[in-house]
């Protein structure tokens, strides 16, 4: 209670002068940005000269990771700001500044993207044509054949006892089917090994059913016009084609017909979504709608600590919505290209959502770790109060409980529905051997991520930050918000590097040096150029006609 | 520091309440609607729900003498129009908790004006949702199985399976509903009590009061209740439909399953119960004239919200359909580009309706011409209330009448009892509703003196103290406790 009086003496006096040169970086912070930008560039060399050197692949992962980690991190901080503008909130003004400073990171990951550029031969699998590829054909080999079924994720019911069964029949009814329905266009001989492929896929599917029936669904359905259908959907797509063992489970002895269909099926996508030309522009589009809403945004709120004009929040505002429709779209793509096609074969329609939610939590934890260091030294204690804490712990706890969520729905129902279609997805994060021996024995490293994740992302992120005394002690929620930042990073590399397979399938998953440069070098230039922005402008948004509000602000 | 809460003119800010407004008159326009004999238009009204009611209970009389044939669900569509309107009432229902509790903890004081009015829409709709499992078990004396019971025979529910889960969210999600609401009205229950002028009516509301007397201490006690409520039930917001969405999508059908369902459920949930708010907000308050009270710029937002959530199943439809093509999975292909979207699919009609009332109608809303014109936002929000129909239609029926064995593939019609008691339901619905509008005060007239400008701790800058304010005012009861920050400490 005495507290709080305190804090609202000071503020009062604070709120009337809002000043933008009392509101300056602390000179003991002038030089972080230099500091920033060494650590950045070392991490960075290391990383490329790994890249470009003996082992690109790993290293290349190692850089989607780092440079993962942080692009999460400042989409979430345009998030924050968008968000502020949509509901007009003033509570949050002070703090605001400190995302808009995030966000107008963003432009310079269109320049750190160009080592993913280079290497995206390496990374993503379906850069290689199906049918040749010389890591493909190898990772082919990799197998898994027995610790498949041993899996929670892959239903030994469906998968196995049915196929040999009916994969041969339904194989050769449908490409009858096939060459009756659509006629045109597609050969025989294409038609009968497609066949195949279709028919083993389908019992994986549903094991109880017949393939040929099926085949006349899609035929009856479609009259024989359906060119399109034909073309890009044979078959539902049982796992990436570089490791047909390891998707389709009890189906790996059909292997020949699996890839095959797997080939058709990359083929097909290879021709829509996922071809580098195409790749290139979406990325050049979402780093243009990323910066101009960072530049937009930011220009508005340091125009006016100048001008003190309230036109320039309501231009603010009245641009919010279009900017999250854009935000929201452009975050969704990036997901599935940058993230969900590392492995080409799997889909869920909740990955955006996915994404988004670990960048919000992301964000929120990084914009209270650093305002209370800004708030160390300065005026700035006086701005970022309590209040504004136990709001933003508020926030973070909730979207981490958002975050959860989102994990599960799309677990769970990967888990119920097993599909061999989507369970690879938790397969590689539960059973991919590893040379590491983290637990009973190796092979446990990805299922000790997973539950880290569950334990210490969900569950004690959860209880730690449930209480209101948490929240509202500033050091204690700094912790709590460290934490997160942590468990971030251990999502966003349980989100890439279980895609990566070395090609000797004994030596398993391993740690790599450059896990730890990539992430510095990415965030060593990110904050490099953050801080340095923080040089230029106020750390608050002093024209801002809500400051006195922001500042005075109780949690009621 | 009284002014910094002031609405800000240069960004347009406006207050909450309208000019003139004062905490008498706020008692006065919301209790008087309750004190007052009823206007014809709520008889024509009332009869007319009733019957609709009366008619309900004949289908479903007929229902039961008959048996589950006398509706349209047959091979290979099993379920039709039952899951539907449970799945529409229940998404209905999903407005009152989100205003209530998720607009409370984000501190958007404009919910005051409706969440009464949502709230208590929220609980009819459960109500009717309920009906469906109720009754579409075919032998309903047996219905009691649905709940994990002991029996002689020893028959336990799956715990496996989402319509148990189902059973648990739903009934959880009205107890705690129920409970926010009766939480929420027992101040303005203690103001009919105060007005009362016949004994009887002073006794019915003086018990459903609970004793309330206004003190400080029992509104910090309030206020801590209403608190905890709305952290509990916000998840509930979530839960609920999401667990709804299971029902689907832990199947293997394609179009049932899909990962988006549980996020993409919720936001359809909300977006239908602001549509059925709205469009009876808009009546009530023409009749009512508590139009001081829910005022344009409630409607403005409601219609934002309308616009943002529409928007978020806009999205799921397209990552649905993006996916589809994405995939390369032929089954889910077909589903979407010929069996739902193709003209040639026999419900493409229910797709496109679907199409155009959820996701294109709502877009007007972009407009601030549109968003404040209520001819405008009535028709959309009728347009959307019956676009989210047909959406639960068009996932339930279209992914099921060509199933995986075209010999049994077939076309789905509703019998005329099937309508009967979908339109039944409506006459329950409006039925409760009408009651509530007539005997229980329906905005939450405390709450909305709450932000009245007069009930900031510091409007009155020169009052030595803000207890002065619990102390010294006539009217203990009607107002709420200005426990700010004081009660938090």
């Amino acid at each position: 209670m005495s507290d709080k009086s305190n804090d609202k003496d000071k503020s009062g006096s604070v709120a009337t002068k809002g000043s933008t040169s009392e509101f300056a970086l602390p000179a003991s912070w002038a030089n972080v940005w230099k500091i920033c930008a060494a650590v950045g560039l070392v991490g960075i060399g290391i990383t490329a000269a790994q890249m470009f050197g003996s082992d690109g692949a790993r290293a290349g992962y190692s850089y989607l990771f780092g440079y993962n980690v942080f692009l999460t991190i400042a989409l979430g901080m345009l998030f924050f700001v968008l968000i502020q503008h949509l509901t007009s909130a003033g509570w949050s003004v002070t703090v605001r500044r400190t995302a808009e400073f995030f966000a107008m990171g963003l432009p310079v990951f269109a320049l750190l993207f160009l080592p993913i550029l280079m290497k995206a031969d390496a990374i993503y699998p379906w850069t290689q044509s199906p049918h040749e590829g010389k890591g493909h054909e190898e990772k082919a080999s990799h197998e898994e054949k027995e610790g498949a079924l041993g899996l929670p994720f892959v239903n030994e019911a469906h998968a196995q006892p049915a196929a040999p069964a009916a994969a041969a029949p339904a194989g050769a009814a449908s490409a009858k089917e096939h060459d009756d329905g659509t006629g045109k266009g597609q050969g025989n001989g294409k038609g009968a090994g497609r066949g195949d492929g279709s028919g083993a896929n389908v019992e994986g599917r549903k094991a109880h059913e017949a393939g040929a029936e099926k085949h006349e669904a899609h035929d009856d359905g479609t009259g024989g016009g359906n060119g399109d259908g034909h073309g890009k959907g044979k078959g539902n797509g049982s796992g990436a084609p570089h490791e047909g063992g390891a998707h389709a489970g009890g189906l790996s002895h059909h292997g020949d017909a699996l890839e095959h269909e797997h080939a058709e099926i990359m083929e097909a996508k290879q021709k829509g979504w996922l071809n580098k030309n195409f790749w290139y522009v979406r990325a050049a589009g979402y780093f243009a709608i990323w910066s101009v809403l960072a530049w937009f945004f930011f220009g508005n709120s340091t125009k006016q600590d100048k001008s003190k004009d309230p036109k320039l929040t309501t231009t603010s505002q009245k641009w919010a919505p279009l900017g999250t429709f854009a935000f929201g779209i452009s975050l969704t793509f990036a997901a599935i290209d940058w993230l969900m096609s590392l492995d080409p074969m799997w889909f869920s329609t909740i990955y955006g959502v996915y994404i988004f939610a670990t960048s919000v939590v992301s964000s929120l934890a990084l914009i209270i770790v650093v305002t209370m260091m800004l708030r160390k030294d300065g005026p700035l204690s006086k701005v970022f109060t309590k209040e504004h804490y136990h709001d933003l712990g508020k926030l973070l706890f909730g979207f981490n409980v958002f975050w959860a969520y989102i994990g599960f729905s799309q677990m769970m129902l990967i888990w119920y529905a097993a599909l061999p279609a989507e369970t690879p997805f938790y397969h590689k994060r539960w059973e991919t051997p590893s040379s590491l021996t983290v637990g009973n024995h190796s092979g446990d490293f990805w299922t000790n991520v997973s539950v880290a994740l569950v334990v210490g992302h969900f569950v004690i992120g959860f209880l730690f930050l449930i209480s209101r005394n948490t929240k509202r002690r500033l050091p204690v929620l700094q912790v709590g918000a460290l934490w997160m930042l942590l468990m971030h990073v251990l999502d966003m590399y349980w989100f890439v590097l279980p895609n990566f397979e070395p090609n000797t399938k004994a030596a398993g998953f391993s740690f790599a040096l450059t896990d730890v440069t990539a992430p510095l070098g990415v965030g060593g230039i990110y904050f490099a150029v953050v801080f340095y922005m923080m040089t230029k402008h106020a750390l608050i948004p002093t024209g801002d006609p809500r400051l006195a509000r922001s500042i005075a602000f109780l949690n009621a | 520091m009284s002014s910094v809460n002031l609405p800000i003119k240069s960004i347009g800010e406006t207050p909450l309440t309208a000019e003139g407004t004062t905490f008498r008159s706020i008692t006065e326009t919301v209790s008087r609607v309750t004190e007052n004999p009823a206007p014809r238009g709520w008889w024509i009204a009332f009869l007319m729900a009733s019957s609709f009611l009366g008619i309900m209970t004949m289908a479903i009389g007929y229902l039961f003498w008959m048996g589950v044939g006398v509706w349209g669900n047959n091979a290979p569509v099993y379920w039709a129009w039952d899951i539907t309107n449970f799945v529409w009432w229940i998404g209905i229902g999903h407005a009152g908790t989100l205003i209530s509790a998720v607009l409370f903890l984000f501190r958007q004081k404009w919910r005051t004006a409706i969440n009464r009015f949502a709230e208590a829409m929220t609980i009819f709709a459960v109500i009717c949702a309920l009906v469906f499992p109720g009754i579409h078990v075919g032998r309903a004396w047996l219905a009691y199985y649905m709940f994990p019971l002991p029996n002689e025979m020893s028959i336990w529910p799956n715990f496996k399976s989402p319509l148990i889960w189902d059973i648990f969210a739903v009934s959880t999600y009205a107890t705690v509903s129920t409970l926010f609401w009766f939480v929420g009205l027992i101040p303005d229950l203690a103001t009919l009590r105060d007005r009362a002028k016949s004994p009887l009516r002073r006794k019915i509301y003086g018990a459903l009061a609970l004793g309330w007397r206004g003190s400080n201490r029992a509104w910090q006690n309030y206020e801590r209740a209403y608190l905890i409520l709305a952290a509990l039930s916000t998840p509930l917001v979530l839960s609920v439909h999401s667990v709804v969405s299971f029902d689907f999508a832990t199947s293997l059908i394609p179009g049932w399953h899909t990962t988006i369902f549980p996020p993409y459920f919720v936001a359809g949930a909300v977006f239908s119960g602001f549509a059925m708010v709205m469009t009876l907000m808009l009546v009530t308050r023409a009749v009512y004239g508590v139009r001081s009270i829910v005022m344009m710029k409630h409607l403005e937002l409601m219609n934002k919200i309308m616009l943002t959530t529409g928007s978020l199943v806009g999205y799921a439809y397209g990552m649905e359909f993006f996916i589809a093509w994405y995939s390369g999975d032929q089954y889910e292909q077909w589903l979407f580009f010929h069996n739902r979207a193709s003209l040639d699919g026999p419900f493409s009609w229910a797709y496109w309706i679907m199409i155009s009332c959820n996701v294109l109608s709502p877009q007007v809303f972009w407009f601030k011409k549109m968003r404040t014109s209520i001819p405008v936002m009535f028709v959309v929000s009728i347009l959307i209330n019956i676009g989210m129909w047909f959406e639960r239609f068009v996932i339930i029926v279209t992914s099921l009448h060509r199933d995986f064995l075209p010999s049994s593939w077939g076309y789905y019609k509703p019998t005329l009892i099937d309508i009967f008691t979908y339109l039944g339901t409506l006459g329950l619905f409006f039925t409760l509703f009408l009651l509530f509008i007539r005997w229980i005060p329906m905005v939450a007239i405390s709450e909305v003196k709450g932000v009245l400008p007069e009930a900031d701790p510091h409007h009155d800058a020169h009052a030595s103290h803000d207890e002065s304010h619990e102390d010294g005012h006539d009217e203990a009861v009607g107002t709420p406790a200005i426990v700010a920050a004081e009660a938090e400490e």
